[in-house]
């Protein structure tokens, strides 16, 4: 009983701090959103390079882009190893033309782009060819690596292995960020509650002196600043879900190839962690400053 | 009760405002402190609820040493000590019941207990039918009832008032000390410091005199006498 009537009490104060500390609020709320905001950021791009990575693991399919003015004779030859090595199953040659047709196909109404990948020329003739088993992609390509005729080999274990290095780099940038971030919201909070606390301080002196637990006084605070990190990561969880949904629909439109994470069970995980952390922020936000100023 | 060990107070700015006091007060007792300005009574009376504590020396409470009190404790502590402070410390946003119902709020009281209690101290201390009003609505006298009230409602054993009557006309000042009489002798210990010379003398009671903070008189049935002070 006592706790439910402490528990409505402390409802009725937090909120009663927020509002009547509404600038200071405001600016917590929104300072906790855009930190919010920005890790969600960087944690959608994150999940999503993870993801392409384990795409193009899976991949059993490795492409050979040959060397200019290659000789008749010299491309025999390298058909005929090409077809001889152990595990390739099938392979086929793509000529320039086709290569940019197929480019053509995926960005049908991207004409900059186009034009800017004919003019340079990005898209060399090519073997493509397909192997039995994702592991066996990496020993094909080592046996054919080298070889007179072959400018370059692309495959996947080379592209995740350059995904895994741009995740890396984003994962450690990305917790760098968070903890500048996640510092300066709590820094924030800790603010807040601070007026709130320094606004009620009579009544915390008196609350003191007439016998309050030290819980019963503190723990309405420690709900605004937690309502203050909650809130304002609601607001971020919202806004991250919209930006993702816009980008998973401008990206099926105009890259529909690219393997995106299905903004489903993701954006609902993604909100959970968020408003954790909020909770965390504010949490240890106002416990920085009742500690402090809660002694009498 | 109360249980001095050659206490002394010395505050952070090098002021010792108590020296080797070495004081007891029994149970159902009505004790004065008397004292010029700066004597140490208000220091003395805030070690009684430790609001501060002792540089050296023991203190006792009902036989607990309250000295060594865990900072969890300390509430309860005050629970058992109604203080009537000397500048009354009302809230003044909160009604005269609303300030007493605080008291009993913050210990997690039930509705039905503080509905109960409120309006019964207030009857106790004279001031029912000013229930409603907000502590500028009072006069000082009435102030002073309203944290007599607050500081009996949570039927502490023992009432601390640090000169309540200060700023009092005699005759309301008087009412405020018989008040204090009636707790007493409804079986509660009183402590009350002060400066009001007739009153104490009135009342024949307990007198412990300090000055400079030290004891130098502590007498049953004393008088404050002005050739000593
Ligand atoms: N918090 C404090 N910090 C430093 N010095 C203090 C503090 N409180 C009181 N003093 C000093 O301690 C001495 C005793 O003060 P105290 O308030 O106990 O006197 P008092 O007897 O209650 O006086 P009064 O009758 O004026 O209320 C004084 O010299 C005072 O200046
Ligand atoms: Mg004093």
């Amino acid at each position: 009983m006592a706790f439910f009537r402490s528990l409505g009490r402390g409802v009725l104060e937090a909120l009663g701090g927020v509002v009547a500390n509404s600038v200071m609020s405001l600016a917590s709320i929104s300072t906790v959103a855009l930190t919010m905001l920005i890790l969600a950021g960087f944690l959608l791009a994150a999940v999503n390079l993870d993801h392409l990575a384990t795409v193009v693991e899976s991949q059993i399919q490795l492409r050979v882009y040959l060397a200019d003015g290659l000789a008749e004779e010299d491309f025999r030859q390298l058909e005929a190893r090409i077809a001889g090595l152990p595990g390739v199953v099938s392979h086929a040659y793509v000529d320039r033309k086709e290569a940019l047709e197929r480019f053509r196909g995926y960005l049908a109404d991207d004409q900059g782009l186009l034009e800017a990948v004919e003019e340079l020329d990005a898209l060399p003739d090519s073997f493509e060819i397909h192997v039995l088993r994702p592991d066996l992609v990496e020993r094909v390509a080592y046996e054919l690596k080298g070889q007179p005729g072959i400018a370059s080999i692309s495959y996947p274990a080379e592209t995740v292995r350059r995904l895994i290095d741009v995740t890396n780099l984003l994962r450690l940038g990305g917790l760098a960020v968070a903890l500048l971030l996640t510092g300066v919201a709590v820094f924030i909070i800790a603010n807040t509650i601070r007026i709130t606390v320094f606004a009620r301080r009579d009544e915390i002196t008196i609350m003191k002196l007439v016998g309050a637990a030290d819980w019963y006084i503190r723990w309405p605070f420690l709900l605004e600043g937690t309502l203050l990190g909650m809130v304002g990561a609601g607001l971020a969880a919202l806004a991250a879900g919209a930006g993702y949904r816009w980008l998973i629909a401008l990206f099926f439109q105009r890259l529909p190839f690219l393997p995106l994470v299905a903004p489903e069970p993701l954006l609902g995980k993604l909100s959970l962690v968020l408003l954790v952390l909020g909770a965390l922020v504010g949490v240890v936000g106002s416990q920085i400053s009742v500690r402090r100023l809660l002694r009498v | 009760m109360f249980d001095l060990q050659n206490v002394t107070k010395v505050y952070p700015n090098q002021v010792v405002a108590l020296s080797g006091v070495t004081l007891r007060i029994e149970r159902g007792e009505f004790v004065f402190l008397v004292g010029a300005s700066g004597a140490g009574k208000s220091t003395l009376v805030k070690l009684l609820y430790r609001e501060e504590l002792p540089t050296r020396g023991r203190l006792f409470f009902n036989g607990r040493n309250i000295t060594g009190l865990r900072a969890s404790q300390v509430p309860y502590l005050r629970r058992r000590v109604g203080v009537v402070f000397q500048d009354c410390k009302l809230l003044p946003h909160k009604t005269a019941q609303g300030n007493v119902a605080f008291a009993l709020e913050v210990t997690g009281a039930g509705a039905y207990l503080i509905r109960r209690r409120v309006p019964a101290v207030l009857e106790l201390v004279g001031l029912a039918d000013k229930a409603r009003a907000y502590p500028h609505e009072l006069s000082g006298g009435e102030q002073q009832r309203v944290a007599l009230a607050r500081a009996i409602v949570n039927n502490p054993s023992v009432v601390i008032a640090d000169e309540p009557t200060g700023n009092l006309d005699p005759q309301t000042a008087w009412e405020i000390v018989r008040l204090l009489g009636e707790i007493n002798r409804r079986g509660r210990t009183v402590i009350m410091a002060t400066h009001a010379k007739a009153i104490v003398n009135r009342m024949g009671k307990r007198v412990v005199a300090l000055d400079r903070g030290r004891i130098f008189r502590d007498d049953e049935n004393g008088v404050y006498d002005d050739g000593l002070l």
